[in-house]
């Protein structure tokens, strides 16, 4: 018991030895409740469990016509381009983002896009993609949505 | 000053180490177009449910520095800066400022993007210790650190034994469907799309990587009561950080900077120890002999 890590600590610096029970505590309160706050980090990895699907829902962004591949992109510059995106669209359909804010957003994407030179046209096109899976693991689309067709100013 | 020389060289190598990594991460995010700067004005940042992050949203800095791009530059130079000036002068104020700096980017990049990263996590743990140059303190706190990454898998696979998920045969292949879908659609031929696609075709061998991942994540437990193994649980880090990218399109390489705390640092500096007596031996054979 006297070698353990908390124990060293206690011995060592009671205000540290308190300021570590507590966040000790707090995670352990938000992990009973399966609930998170920063800084009370839960490492669920996946562990929630996935129900299965008919159809997956993909965004395709065209510009000049051509698509996008984001996913050859760098993951954190891929995330923030699909993640703003695929968060707003949802909301937007639920009513609770309106019509001229997903018009900021679309401004936004189109505008960082273009400071990544990924863009050389002033036009965009985003489609929203329905797709659904083959027993060989393939993915087809059935459905293609267009959400917006974007012309810069 | 630093009580001893032994503290000295350790504190010093632990700084190198952890601070060469947050400055390899950040440059990492500038490639990725993803400084506060480079992110521009985003339209709106995304309605928060924690407390922190509503706090945080409150204050305005978020809202205010993505509008003025001179000072949201001077905001990512600083990300550079004070690792840089805190590794010559290991100056704790540099340190603190850091610290600031670092957990002012981490709520506003989750904020812009609309989803809470855990990836950045690492760099703000790693700094804590630094923020003590008592030597008990500093080891107590460099402990604390090592004990949060086991705690990050251990945790991850408890979840998935609690939560029972581990136990359904459906789950990876559910959720392959849909975290792989856009490369299934943008990159059909490649490598982590041929994996995908087998995967999803084999629920079984998807289960046993779902298990196999599952089993590596626990097998951290084992770090909360010896070190032994920590030199494999760095490997299993590792394997898991590669594993996850392939079969995840998962990048959590920045996670990697709390397997630091399991490096066998006596070892370390007994290497460096010896260098530096080569080097001594060098300098006096060079040196003009004084009569």
């Amino acid at each position: 018991m006297e070698k353990t890590w908390l124990h060293r600590l206690w011995k060592a610096d009671k205000r540290l030895f308190a300021l570590i029970a507590i966040y000790i505590t707090g995670l352990a309160w938000f992990a009973l409740r399966q609930h998170e706050e920063f800084p009370f980090l839960l490492y669920g990895m996946y562990s929630l469990k996935e129900k299965p699907q008919d159809t997956y829902i993909a965004y395709a962004i065209k510009v000049d016509g051509k698509e996008v591949r984001y996913t050859t992109l760098w993951d954190l510059q891929k995330e923030m381009i699909v993640s703003p995106l695929t968060h707003a669209i949802p909301l937007y359909e639920s009513g609770k983002i309106s019509e001229h804010e997903m018009k900021q957003l679309y401004a936004w994407l189109f505008r960082y896009m273009a400071d990544m030179r990924m863009v050389e046209d002033n036009t965009m096109t985003i489609e929203k993609l329905t797709c659904r899976y083959a027993p060989n693991g393939t993915a087809e689309v059935i459905n293609r949505e267009t959400v917006i067709n974007y012309v810069a100013e | 000053m630093l009580p001893n020389k032994h503290f000295e060289n350790d504190y010093r190598l632990k700084a190198t180490l952890v601070f060469s990594f947050a400055l390899l991460l950040f440059f990492m995010r500038f490639m990725n177009n993803v400084l506060v700067s480079q992110i521009g004005e985003v339209p709106f940042l995304f309605e928060q449910k924690e407390w922190t992050y509503r706090l945080f949203y409150q204050s305005s800095i978020a809202q205010w520095l993505t509008v003025h791009f001179i000072p949201a530059a001077m905001f990512d130079a600083l990300l550079f800066f004070l690792p840089l000036v805190f590794m010559l002068t290991r100056s704790r104020l540099y340190v603190y400022g850091f610290s600031l700096i670092a957990l002012i980017y981490f709520l506003l990049f989750n904020m812009a993007a609309g989803h809470h990263y855990h990836g950045m996590v690492g760099v703000l743990v790693m700094s804590v210790p630094f923020w003590s140059k008592n030597e008990e303190r500093f080891n107590l706190l460099w402990q604390g650190a090592r004990y949060y990454l086991l705690y990050i898998f251990a945790s991850a696979a408890l979840w998935k034994l609690l939560r029972g998920s581990a136990f359904e045969p459906e789950q990876m292949v559910n959720i392959l469907k849909a975290q792989q879908l856009d490369v299934l659609l943008q990159q059909p031929g490649s490598l982590r799309a041929v994996i995908a696609q087998y995967l999803i075709a084999h629920p079984a061998v998807a289960h046993g990587v779902l298990v196999t991942n599952m089993l590596l994540q626990l097998s951290f437990v084992t770090g909360f009561f010896t070190k032994r193994f920590d030199v494999v649980l760095l490997v299993l880090c590792v394997v898991f950080v590669v594993a996850n990218y392939f079969a995840m399109s998962i990048v959590s390489a920045e996670l990697l900077i709390l397997c630091i705390p399991l490096l066998n640092f006596k070892q370390l500096q007994r290497i460096q120890d010896v260098l530096m007596v080569k080097e001594d031996v060098a300098e006096e054979d060079i040196r003009p002999a004084v009569v």
